[in-house]
């Protein structure tokens, strides 16, 4: 800004300082800068070509001051359009898969992987309910697999088949606490059902 | 001043809501803004779990939110709440869903009902941020992993270190009992 000032401040006193010589040598300004030079006190424009173009001393430099905004939206491009466009460089490592994700943002593999088994189980969901009365929490079982259920309720869920097998990520007892009996005679049973 | 404050006759959203005004536009007017917000509620406690554009989520949330707490609150015998559930839930099994499922898994629940995680950004459509509306509780594999540090390397080596410590430790306090022997 400053460096701007100065050049134009700098080309104003040459203007001047040319002007002054031509009034000492001939008594009359030269045609070009007669344009901005006025006996009354205001511009006076002459009909003549070259001074249509030359309307003032200055040209060609900025009218209004660009904002921090519009200056990081030119030099980096805007957030939301083609910044969205360039390479992520910015990667974590997904601690559960191994592939690289953006950081507070799921890992795209294992999500891709999850949304496709909660898929296949909101099509049971559906296909399971239609369109009578939802009153009871879901038991989800998988291809393969097998509960007591006569009525096609289990521990007061209404039994879900899904038609695909259970991934083996998911396990079925790992939302369940291990040490939930608390009956006195324990009898050892062997896993079942372990995807 | 012996008045109520107003603000503490309705109970606080458990999520915090953008104060922004967000411009979904639609030919219907604000009307038909709230019917699309009506089907992204009634999807979400129909699957429990959705994808959707961040502004829709962010802005369905609330309203879900309000609708599962008044539910919780006044029950299915007041006609108020059970207006709100009939606008906002068009198929009417998830009505039966909202008062026999949603309040009792959510009766005892001192934070928020529903959640939101961002979904991955997949070339190339990353025009609109996309998030993952989901209900606590649901029976769905959960999103995020719980993740342990116990296999970092540093992790490893003080264990390491500790136990070749305590080893250290007895064995030096064995042989003076010896001695005193």
């Amino acid at each position: 800004m400053l460096r701007l000032l100065r050049m134009n401040l700098y080309r104003a006193q040459e203007a001047v300082d040319t002007l002054l010589q031509w009034m000492i040598m001939q008594g009359t300004p030269p045609p070009a800068i007669a344009g901005v030079i006025s006996t009354h006190g205001h511009a006076v424009k002459n009909s003549t070509e070259d001074t249509d173009k030359d309307d003032g001393i200055l040209w060609a430099v900025p009218k209004s001051r660009r904002s921090r905004e519009r200056r990081l939206i030119r030099k980096f491009g805007s957030e939301t359009g083609h910044n969205k466009m360039l390479t992520r460089l910015l990667l974590l490592t997904c601690n559960h898969c191994g592939n690289v994700h953006q950081p507070g943002r799921l890992c795209p593999v294992c999500y891709s992987k999850t949304k496709e088994v909660t898929e296949s189980m909101q099509a049971a969901m559906n296909s399971t309910h239609g369109l009578n009365p939802i009153e009871h929490e879901v038991f989800p079982i998988f291809k393969g697999e097998k509960v007591d259920s006569q009525d096609g309720f289990f521990q007061g869920k209404r039994v879900v088949e899904v038609e695909k097998e259970r991934p083996h990520w998911f396990s079925r007892r790992l939302k369940l606490k291990s040490t939930i009996s608390t009956s006195p005679s324990t009898t050892i049973a062997k896993p079942t059902n372990l995807a | 001043m012996n008045q109520a404050e107003i603000r503490k006759l309705i109970p606080a959203l458990r999520v915090a809501m953008t104060p922004k005004k967000r411009r979904f536009s639609n030919p219907r007017g604000p009307e038909g803004r709230l019917f699309k917000m009506r089907t992204t509620v009634n999807e979400l406690i129909k699957n429990e779990r959705m994808e959707v554009n961040y502004n829709r989520a962010d802005e369905a949330r609330g309203y879900a939110e309000r609708l599962i707490s008044e539910a919780i609150r006044y029950g299915d015998c007041h006609r108020p709440t059970m207006e709100l559930a009939d606008f906002w839930l068009p198929e009417k099994q998830n009505v039966h869903k909202l008062f026999k499922v949603l309040v009792p898994r959510f009766k005892d629940s001192e934070i928020s009902y529903t959640r939101v995680h961002k979904a991955p950004h997949v070339y190339p459509s990353t025009l609109f941020d996309k998030v993952v509306l989901e209900l606590r509780g649901n029976p769905f594999p959960p999103l995020e992993k719980l993740t342990t540090k116990r296999n970092w390397i540093h992790n490893i080596l003080l264990e390491e270190a500790h136990r070749e410590y305590l080893e250290k430790k007895y064995k030096q306090e064995g042989e003076e009992e010896e001695e005193v022997q």
